[in-house]
């Protein structure tokens, strides 16, 4: 239903930004879109109204702009966090292992390199990898 | 300050035709994007649309899609807000809207539909450039029009679901008294007034038509023919799906009627 809805969402502003909106090109319109008859006219309309009358605008609420920046803001955020894409997707349960496997045989190698019961506190990893659940590949 | 090119449209028409600016947006585009942007600030104050320095709102939707890749908050809220207000402005008040009359209603939910569509496509927008937004570069206020008519058809399609369907009154001829209240009342005509008090007057008397003679009324502005004995002509009838041309004759006289009584033009006992 959205997908029908934004499509006729976009053959009504197709018609409404048209250079010309004559009655050749609503007749195109009405029939390329018949099911949109109503809504075409209703637009004619509009528009006509909206020429007749555009240089007058009534004061803005600006507590409504803020608040419409606030909803702007907090969509963004939505968006955002939606956009971050888990990176192991598309990977089966057997690549999972085998990936943490590897993942695990790296850290041990890196955390056995130094000797970290000499090092200062300061320059010690604030936790050192678990060896439980990295058994041999 | 940008490097003076202005970033073409990339949106299509249903059958095949580039979207493109018209000449006096491009114009002004090309001087404003290299401005400093204090510059651009200040001209976002301007309210005076004959001054040279006002922003056209299809500059102010090509500017804020601009910051997409940038993080200057207050350069892009100044937009945004003022685009806001330009939204607002465009979007006709209905007489009474917040008296909850059922086409008031209708309104009111579409204005906060618009604006939750546009909140929705921008932050689309700035996190992946599309072509939505290209509508409102073309023209502004005629995209806000048809986003208006999309969402009002919607809220009335949902209430209509709910309301009993009005009966038509289309038998009967129209009174002697309704022919001479009609009289030579052309409102493509009166539309045209240099008086724009007026001129509003009579939109906002259109807009509260009921929208079976609403329809009528733009039909017969634009000259359809009622009917036609030719199939392939369009006509009122064929168009508002009605049986007899006296139903549209009557949607049309009843139409005017009311515009005239809303404006206290004339009075069917004069």
């Amino acid at each position: 239903m959205t997908d029908s809805y934004d499509a006729d969402e976009e053959v009504l502003l197709a018609f409404a930004v048209e250079p010309e909106t004559d009655n050749a090109t609503l007749e195109r319109y009405l029939k390329a879109y018949p099911h949109l008859t109503d809504q075409l006219i209703d637009l004619s309309l509009d528009l006509r109204l909206q020429h007749a009358t555009e240089e007058q605008t009534a004061p803005v609420d600006e507590a409504w702009v803020e608040a419409s920046l606030a909803a702007f803001r907090a969509i963004s955020s939505a968006n955002a966090s939606q956009a971050v894409v888990d990176p192991f997707e598309n990977v089966t349960a057997a690549e999972l292992v085998a990936l943490r496997q590897a993942a695990c045989r790296a850290a041990l190698s890196k955390a056995s390199a130094p000797d970290w019961s000499s090092s200062p506190v300061s320059q010690q990893p604030l936790s050192k990898p678990s060896r439980r659940g990295c058994a041999p590949a | 300050m940008g490097t003076g090119d202005v970033r073409p449209l990339a949106k299509h028409y249903p059958d095949g035709r580039p979207y493109t600016r018209r000449e006096d947006v491009e114009n002004d585009l090309k001087r404003i994007v290299v401005l400093p942007r204090e510059e651009i600030v200040a001209a976002l104050q301007i309210r005076d649309r004959s001054s040279s320095q006002y922003l056209k709102s299809e500059c102010i939707v090509y500017l804020i899609r601009e910051t997409r890749s940038d993080n200057d908050e207050r350069y892009f809220n100044e937009l945004y807000k003022e685009l806001m207000r330009r939204i607002g402005g465009a979007l006709p008040r209905v007489a009474g809207e917040r008296a909850d009359g059922p086409e008031n209603v209708h309104a009111s939910a579409a204005r906060e539909k618009i604006t939750g569509r546009f909140e929705q496509k921008l932050s689309e927008d700035r996190a992946s450039a599309g072509t939505w937004l290209d509508y409102y570069e073309v023209m502004f206020a005629d995209a806000i029009a048809g986003l208006r008519t999309t969402y009002m058809g919607r809220a009335r399609r949902d209430a209509a679901r709910m309301e009993p369907i009005e009966a038509d009154a289309d038998t009967g001829e129209p009174s002697l008294a309704v022919e001479r209240a009609l009289g030579s009342f052309d409102i493509k005509e009166e539309l045209l007034s240099e008086d724009p008090i007026y001129r509003s007057r009579i939109a906002a008397a259109i807009r509260s038509l009921p929208e079976k003679n609403r329809r009528v009324i733009e039909l017969t502005i634009r000259g359809i023919p009622i009917y036609s004995s030719d199939d392939s002509v369009m006509t009122i009838q064929k168009l508002i799906g009605v049986k007899s041309e006296k139903t549209v004759r009557n949607r049309r006289d009843d139409g005017i009627l009311m515009i005239r009584q809303a404006l206290s033009i004339g009075d069917c006992n004069d």
